[in-house]
């Protein structure tokens, strides 16, 4: 059963993802770009990552995919419900991808992924992250926010009437 | 209950030739199918109680024709969404159209997993659960800006817009506020938050009036926590008074503008679904859950004498107001005063926890939400932003300051 729930996963991951590359309207690849990221979450799910897959939800879905949707739909010149997206410099896209796909085959190939599972009991993240974050991690865990301060900074000034 | 539910329907001898999966697989979907009936049969119920609220404040008498008192008015109000013609505009985008209602419902009804409505019953235990609500609940924004988009109609689009725009801001100062609830507990599974607030003690711990450990009754930073959550969360879910998404006065009905028979009763349901939520995370965050309000059966005596004499206060006040006698909380608390009195079990049914109570205090949240709908006017669009960014955000950061201060204060934290 568990089996039969990850390969549902998996095959809303490639099949949303496929639809986010290869669909011609510009909308429904966004609202693809959604299974993809639950898709995710729910990988995360079956790595023991619970804090990690809720956050994937919270910041990707809610966050910003939303953003991508106001991005679209404050965009001029729009007319219809039908945007078509059309993929333009295929040949030398296919070259980057097939690239940087030899790249990652390298690294994962040689790996033996099945050998090295090992199945582990359920444990609880979130402590385990907040101490972290709050000890060993603590100024990464600031220069993010003080990245994240000026970024909102930086939107609030672009925004203003008077610049 | 539903987790030995699930373990009752794996002791199936039929099931064992399937193998265990399969039986897995199985109680997993009874336990879902039992979380959407408790939505849509909720749903039903409150659209009745909605109409019979709203018109009992307006004077009115509401639904009465169909069943005694108009009871079965929703009922049939379903049947008859069920058998409308489903509509799809000619220029509107067909498949996101068919999909929008469906994303807000399941959005909406798979956030109950994570909701303990007694100690036992419970779908999922997570640790994560105020979290995994929070964020499946952001799932709806997407839902609604699907279905507006779709449609292709300005009011509509304008609807999707305005709702995500506003889910987005009220999303933050109701985040930090439950952050401030989470500081206390140090946990974020549910049912912890619920088990911490067992027993009675002192209003604000300093002040000597025995009260339920309620987090409402924790300090005034979160007696104000409450308030604030509760404006947040109504705006949240486009209630009135926040409800610009779908305002009948100026953009027809919103996002729902296209869509008729049974696709608009799924966005019914799923709103009075989010309603329903809100009100069980304001019972189990800050009214204690499942806990009983008294702590002993001696408790639950003199608690409901008390309310018998604040009845009675009741009574006469409304009487000196409106020279009319109201006798129905009297009299209900009187019968359960006295009953408590005489025998002892029911006082101590009353003292212990359980589902009687949670569903209890919803109810009365649920009833403060439609108190709000229909005596609040609406707001403007920038008026609500106003209140997002410039009130409600700056209180909650200030309650999350000040609940460390006073965990510190009160010695339940060093530093």
């Amino acid at each position: 059963m568990a089996d039969f729930i990850f390969w549902i996963i998996w095959a809303l991951i490639v099949a949303s993802a496929a639809l986010v590359a290869f669909g011609n309207n510009l909308i429904h690849s966004v609202f693809a770009l959604m299974g993809t990221f639950l898709g995710v979450a729910g990988i995360y799910i079956f790595l023991n990552a619970d804090f990690l897959a809720v956050t994937q939800i919270v910041v990707y879905v809610g966050g910003i995919l939303v953003l991508l949707v106001f991005g679209i739909m404050l965009t001029n010149k729009i007319s219809s419900a039908q945007i078509s997206q059309s993929s333009v410099q295929k040949w030398l896209g296919l070259i980057v991808v097939l690239g940087v796909l030899t790249i990652i085959l390298t690294a994962v190939l040689p790996h033996d992924w099945v050998g090295s599972i090992t199945p582990m009991a359920f444990n609880e993240t979130v402590a385990g992250i907040g101490k972290l974050l709050f000890t060993e991690y603590l100024i990464l865990f600031e220069i993010a926010s003080v990245l994240l301060l000026g970024a909102l900074i930086g939107a609030a000034t672009l925004a203003r009437k008077e610049l | 209950m539903i987790q030995s539910l699930a373990n009752w329907i794996l002791s199936f001898d039929i099931l064992a030739g399937l193998g265990n999966p399969i039986a897995w697989g199985l109680s997993l979907f009874i336990v879902s199918a039992l979380i959407f009936v408790f939505v849509a049969v909720n749903a039903i119920v409150l659209v009745y109680i909605e109409r019979k609220v709203s018109a009992f404040m307006q004077v009115r008498l509401g639904p009465m024709r169909v069943g005694k008192f108009g009871s079965l008015q929703t009922v049939a109000d379903a049947l008859k969404l069920l058998q409308k013609e489903d509509i799809i505009p000619r220029s509107a985008d067909k498949i996101l159209f068919l999909i929008g209602p469906w994303v807000i419902l399941v959005a909406s009804v798979v956030t109950f997993a994570a909701i303990p409505f007694s100690d036992t019953l419970l779908a999922a235990d997570m640790s994560i659960g105020l979290f995994y609500v929070v964020s499946i609940s952001s799932i709806v924004v997407l839902g609604i800006v699907m279905a507006g988009w779709a449609s292709n109609n300005k009011w509509s689009l304008y609807g999707a817009m305005r709702s995500a725009a506003q889910i987005i801001s009220y999303e933050i100062p109701v985040g930090i506020t439950l952050i401030a609830v989470v500081a206390v507990v140090g946990s974020l599974n549910l049912q912890t938050i619920v088990q911490a607030q067992g027993g009675t003690g002192n209003l604000f711990y300093w002040i000597p009036l025995p009260l339920p450990n309620w987090f409402i009754f924790h300090s005034p930073f979160l007696f104000l926590a409450a308030f604030i959550y509760l404006i947040g969360a109504t705006a949240e879910i486009n209630r009135t008074p926040f409800d610009i998404p779908e305002s009948e006065s100026e953009l027809v009905a919103g996002f729902m503008t296209e869509f008729s028979g049974l696709r608009w009763a799924l966005f019914f349901l799923s709103e009075y679904a989010n309603a329903t939520l809100v009100a069980f995370l304001v019972a189990i965050i800050f009214l204690g859950g499942w806990q009983s309000p008294f702590s002993n059966y001696a408790g639950a005596q003199i608690g409901f004498s008390i309310l018998t004499l604040l009845a009675v206060m009741w009574t006469l006040f409304v009487k000196a107001k409106t020279q009319r006698l109201s006798f129905y909380p009297l009299g209900l608390s009187l019968m359960i005063t006295i009953a408590a009195w005489l025998f002892p079990g029911f006082a101590i049914w009353l003292a212990s926890p359980g589902l009687f109570w949670m569903l209890i205090k919803v109810g009365s949240v649920i009833f403060l939400l439609m108190w709000f709908r229909w005596t609040f006017p609406r707001l403007r669009v920038d008026q609500l932003m106003y209140v997002s960014w410039k009130v409600i955000l700056p209180i909650s950061l200030f309650n999350l300051m000040g609940v460390a201060v006073w965990m510190w204060l009160t010695g339940e934290i060093h530093f």
